[in-house]
């Protein structure tokens, strides 16, 4: 039954999802998707596999990439259309205009179905850190009313929500399993959705601070061997899915140092270094959530 | 257009995704302070209202029950009510989907190219223009000029506009319904 409800919510938020995405098409809804679709059209619509971005890194567009091939299947109606390079220069060219719009719905389908298992994860930590069913329904009822969420679960194809996603579905991994401890429970599984939170957005890597704690205060045995499987099936993980950072070193490492600056130097749209910065996030979480809940949740942290 | 005014803080978004389970947690821990009069459900639901009441509903039904894309509003009504091979110039800045070009006869240009909207304005044969509405924050000086040209042009007048939700952008990140299309008949 309570299985049942939460699966008819998600379902509904999925649904509602795509229809918002579907209604703006051909239009894109955010100026940041051009860092994510016209690197994905590339890798999927012409030979290449290079998205030739690096100020993110590449898991998303990947994904994306999956998306609109899959979007370009149901546009041409058959699983293998004639190649047709020119869907390829629609997306890229004509940007934020897509005149392949069943193409791009593909990718967004795709990261709205991410959105939704992000919804999931949350839903089931909140069961898990109270106890109470009412919480499993609470707790993604809050998520779907927070402005920052539903900008990104359902208004552009992005590299957060993925990180999102798979961070939280990594602590979701610990927390469920924190009585198992195992090489694939402590070390393979955890390293490997801590190597996809950092494919999808570098600072994500933060994620390995929990995955040490899970087995540095939680596990009594190997404690050193299973933090170095850890690490390495995590950086094995971010190879398999940026493979091109290491041909493309220079461009990477240009990438890499662009985020480093930025955030060093305070994001420069988040305003100064120091107290405005953590003001400005203080701003943020209110403005998600509003004074209300923000206030209750002050009060369950 | 989507423009963004104030950066959303999206590179915490995970820890914002995450911040629903303290809302659950604090919901819980307040219901069992005030048991010894109310039950859980009742104090539940009364936070619950609480917490929607400070919501930003006007905003929030953008995303549940959102405007119509003004381009496509506007496209529909030209289907309707211009004829086809009819003269149209669009303003590049709108970027509409090139699908209208089979239809009409089009001229894209940049607002902000005063010479060519005049060159247009100058043509003699009845033209439709279709500009964006400015947002006073981003309108250059050339933009400004490009629309009081239209304006001021004797045979010109505007017949139709699509207006979207004016959302408070400043506080919002994200301006959904922009552009708003401005139909001008010479």
């Amino acid at each position: 039954m309570e299985v049942g409800a939460l699966g008819l919510l998600l379902l509904l938020f999925f649904a509602d999802s795509c229809r918002f995405s579907w209604a703006a098409l051909p239009y894109s809804l955010n100026w940041d998707e051009r860092y994510t679709l016209p690197p994905a059209a590339h890798v999927a619509f012409t030979p290449t596999l290079e998205p030739g971005l690096y100020t993110y890194p590449s898991f998303p567009i990947y994904l994306a990439a999956a998306g609109l091939k899959m979007g370009s299947w149901f546009e041409a109606g058959s699983v293998s259309p004639p190649p047709d390079t020119r869907v390829y220069e629609k997306i890229y060219d004509w940007y934020p205009t897509f005149t392949s719009p069943k193409t791009v719905f593909g990718a967004k389908v795709l990261f709205t179905l991410i959105g939704t298992l992000t919804m999931l994860w949350i839903a089931l930590l909140a069961k898990r850190f109270t106890g109470k069913t009412s919480s499993q329904f609470l707790a993604p009822g809050v998520l779907a009313v927070a402005p920052l969420f539903l900008v990104h679960s359902r208004a552009y194809v992005n590299v957060d929500i993925v990180g999102a996603c798979c961070s939280i579905g990594c602590l979701c991994l610990l927390l469920f399993y924190e009585r198992r401890n195992t090489f694939l429970f402590r070390s393979i599984l955890p390293g490997i959705l801590l190597g996809l939170s950092i494919a999808s957005k570098y600072q994500l890597g933060l994620v390995m601070i929990p995955c040490l704690f899970s087995i540095w205060l939680y596990d009594g045995r190997d404690r050193m061997k299973k933090s170095l499987i850890l690490l390495a099936v995590g950086a094995a993980t971010f190879l398999v899915t940026v493979p091109y950072f290491i041909i493309n070193n220079s461009q990477f490492l240009r990438g890499i140092g662009y985020c480093a600056f930025n955030y060093y130097n305070g994001f420069a749209l988040h305003g100064p270094r120091g107290l405005p910065q953590l003001l400005h996030y203080i701003k943020g979480l209110i403005g998600a959530f509003g004074v209300g809940f923000a206030l209750v949740g002050v009060v369950g942290d | 257009m989507c423009f963004m005014r104030e950066h959303p803080p999206r590179n915490v978004l995970a820890a914002i995704c995450i911040f629903p389970i303290f809302v659950a947690a604090g919901v819980d821990a307040i219901a069992e302070k005030l048991r010894f009069r109310f039950s859980n459900l009742v104090t539940t639901f009364a936070i619950v209202l609480v917490g929607v009441c400070f919501l930003n509903i006007h905003f929030l039904k953008n995303f549940y029950w959102p405007h119509p894309e003004t381009r496509l509003v506007a496209k529909k009504w030209l289907e309707v009510n211009v004829g086809q091979g009819a003269s149209l110039v669009i303003a590049e800045e709108l970027k509409i989907d090139r699908a209208v070009d089979a239809r009409y006869s089009v001229r894209r240009m940049s607002i902000e190219n005063t010479a060519a909207i005049q060159e247009a304005l100058n043509d003699s044969k009845p033209t439709y223009f279709l500009v964006p509405k400015l947002d006073e924050a981003f309108a250059t000086p050339a933009m400004r000029r490009s629309l009081e040209l239209l304006a001021a042009h004797p045979g010109a007048k505007a017949v139709r506009s699509f207006f979207g939700v004016n959302l408070p952008a400043r506080r919002y990140y994200v301006h959904f319904t922009s552009p708003t299309v401005v139909v001008i008949k010479k």
